[in-house]
């Protein structure tokens, strides 16, 4: 029997999507990852080219012709060796005060890095900013300055009390 | 006949509790400047509810409990052991009130950590903590290393009687100085100026690592007091791996020896008398045996092939295995490639190192390096009796400080302490296993926390079960007291229950 033109060009399509989803469950250059995935399938993804996307976290620490930035994602930070001048657009860095700028990262993954004492590690070959960070505006919080007040003035009697006791 | 506790006894456990409480709302003041400086308002009124608390039940406890009895040496152990839970609750205050923490019991999870210098933590979102909290984290571990006790000895307590049972009960039982108060002082000046030269030398390093100027020495005074107090609390999440320094590890590695070598030894040598380091029974110990650990660790890196160079192996292993031996929990690999990537025999061997710890009368805590020095000199005596003719008399003698003839009662005592150790771990090793979680990682987990270590391979976190949390809270207080006032308030608590 033969089949109508149109289920042959479904079947085409279901096998080319099949390929296409073959080839980006597998690890390579272009698919963006967690810090986490990347700490948690490390021997899986060793040697490969990743893309990995983050909030830049503490300094920006550079070191001659490259820095250390440090990317969090997920509760799971790692470390870019970027060269400089990929990263002078990196303004806002996370702290208390600030959302750190957001960064992508493609490079090399190293679950041992040779060339920096073993540490886990991505050698940067690309960093772009995808969103800047901003200053964190943290109102002052009422309730605990009431609690605070209130508390204050239940030392200052405990201690007048004590002061008196004394006499 | 067990006798029930009179109104007296609890009066002076409250009393001396009420002076301890008002030291850490003193001590809450620090954490306070340093959120005034960085303008960090929130973080600022969590200590000001925290100091107001502590100063509230502190001079109520004072007020209440008011007497001029000395302790006796009952009433002194359970002051220590009740110091530490009553330090716990007092100064996880402000840090519930920041909000990283999921539960009370996570943020007391902390502070015990914190006090015991273990250096496993619950923290969720530690990039984006504030400087107050951060610095608080520090400096309880830097309390907790000298020992709470220690300074309300130096500051608040005037009899030397009664401060020599607490300095004791806190698991100190080597006096410095002739006078308990006047060690505790030198333990402190110790402390304090390897405080500003180990500042000194980490601030610099995180220059030269390109850090900014505040962060630099924010971290290094941070990372120095965790490091000292062989604690293993860090700023950033990644722990030392953050820095990706060599010069970094260099120096964190010998402050963390620093830290697990005896403060008598440290007065000897400030002394001068540098060959002491060398004749010290400890230190021989804490050589013989960082060798020997070392060995199993490097061992089951090489059997791993998971580092292609020697010296890379040399540095991620030997870094974690003095972390582990000083009992600190610095880590420059990260939690799940000590179970992804290290084979079982590396980490047998850092488990070992874990169990050992430091020296006695440091910041470290574990078996300790006297105690195996010990055990190890009472079992070459009793081969020897056995191989030479009966009448011959073995005597043997060990060095620590002066020559000290070694007698049964001072093999027993080390040997209990360290069977008390042993079971102890393997305690919470087999509670972890009840949770769910394979032998070796509970082990590693519970020998961490048991020996007040921080050495992680990814069980504790804020998920994982209140029961097991408890477990490790109750293992870091007992481990780091070495459980006699621990002892002594069960055996306190049984008699007001059960006494006539």
């Amino acid at each position: 029997m033969m089949l109508p033109a149109r289920a042959h060009i479904l079947m085409f399509c279901c096998a080319a999507l099949t390929v296409a989803g073959a080839m980006f469950a597998q690890p390579c250059r272009g698919q963006v990852v967690s810090p986490g995935t990347l700490v948690s399938g490390a021997k899986e993804f060793d040697g490969k080219e990743v893309v990995v996307e983050g909030e830049v976290i503490g300094d920006v620490m550079v070191r001659g012709p490259y820095a250390w930035v440090n990317v969090l994602d997920a509760g799971v930070a790692i470390g870019a060796w970027v060269p400089v001048a990929q990263t002078r657009d990196i303004v806002a860095t996370g702290s208390y005060r600030a959302q750190g700028d957001r960064v992508r990262i493609a490079g090399v993954f190293h679950r041992v890095c040779p060339e920096h004492g073993g540490d886990m590690d991505i050698h940067a070959q690309a960093c772009t900013k995808v969103a800047a960070g901003a200053a964190r505006r943290r109102a002052v919080d009422q309730e605990k300055k009431k609690l605070a007040l209130r508390l204050s003035g239940i030392v200052v009697l405990l201690w007048i009390f004590s002061r008196l006791k004394n006499r | 006949m067990i006798l029930k506790p009179s109104l007296q006894d609890f009066r002076i456990i409250g009393y001396y509790l009420g002076k301890i409480i008002i030291g850490l709302a003193v001590l809450m003041l620090l954490p306070l400047l340093i959120g005034l400086i960085r303008r960090e308002f929130n973080p600022c009124l969590d200590y000001c509810v925290g100091i107001e608390v502590a100063l509230i039940i502190g001079m109520l406890l004072k007020k209440i409990c008011y007497t001029e009895a000395d302790l006796n040496w009952m009433e002194g152990m359970i002051v220590v052991a009740l110091a530490w839970v009553v330090a716990m609750f007092f100064s996880a205050i402000p840090l519930w009130l920041s909000g990283h923490w999921q539960s009370f019991l996570d943020v007391c999870f902390e502070t015990m950590s914190g006090f015991a210098t273990t250096g496993l933590t619950m923290v969720q979102d530690l990039d984006h903590l504030a400087y107050a909290h951060n610095f608080w984290r520090h400096l309880i571990m830097f309390v907790g290393g000298q020992g709470i006790v220690i300074i309300a000895l130096s500051l608040f307590v005037k009899g030397a009687s009664g401060a020599f049972k607490m300095y004791v009960g806190e698991a100190r039982d080597e006096k410095i100085l002739p006078n308990v108060i006047h060690t505790s002082r030198f333990i402190w000046l110790v402390s304090l100026v390897f405080l500003v030269m180990g500042t000194l030398a980490l601030g610099i390093a995180g220059l030269l690592g390109g850090m900014k100027p505040f962060n630099a020495f924010f971290h290094g005074a941070c990372i120095f007091m965790a490091a000292f107090d062989t604690g293993g609390f860090a700023p950033q999440s990644q722990s030392v791996l953050y820095y990706h320094s060599g010069l970094y590890e260099v120096i964190t590695m010998v402050v963390m020896i620093l830290g697990a070598i005896n403060f008598k030894l440290h007065y000897h040598l400030w002394n001068g008398h540098p060959r002491e380091i060398v004749r010290n029974i400890e230190t021989r110990t804490l050589f013989v045996t960082i060798l020997l650990t070392f060995a199993l660790t490097g061992f089951g890196l090489w059997q791993a092939r998971i580092y292609p160079q020697a010296m890379v192996m040399f540095r991620k292993g030997f870094y974690q295995l003095i972390s582990g031996h000083t009992g600190t929990g610095f880590q420059t690999v990260y939690a799940s490639q000590f179970l992804g990537d290290w084979n079982d025999l590396a980490l047998v061997g850092v488990i070992c190192a874990m169990a050992l710890g430091g020296a006695a009368c440091s910041t470290t805590g574990a078996i300790k390096m006297i105690r195996i020095g010990i055990i190890a000199k009472a079992l070459m005596q009793d081969i020897k009796k056995i191989i030479l003719p009966e009448r011959a008399l073995v005597m043997k003698k060990y060095h620590h400080i002066k020559d000290v003839f070694l007698n049964d009662s001072m093999a027993r005592t080390a040997l209990s302490i360290t069977l008390a150790y042993i079971l102890l771990y393997g305690l919470g090793a087999i509670i972890g296993i009840l949770y769910g979680y394979p032998f070796l990682s509970s082990l590693f987990e519970s020998t961490s926390a048991a020996g007040n270590v921080g050495l992680s391979c990814g069980i504790t976190q804020a998920s994982m079960p209140a029961g097991l949390k408890i477990t490790y809270i109750v293992q870091m207080w007992a481990g780091r007291l070495e459980f006699m006032s621990v002892l002594t308030l069960a055996g306190f608590l049984v008699s007001t229950v059960r006494g006539k």
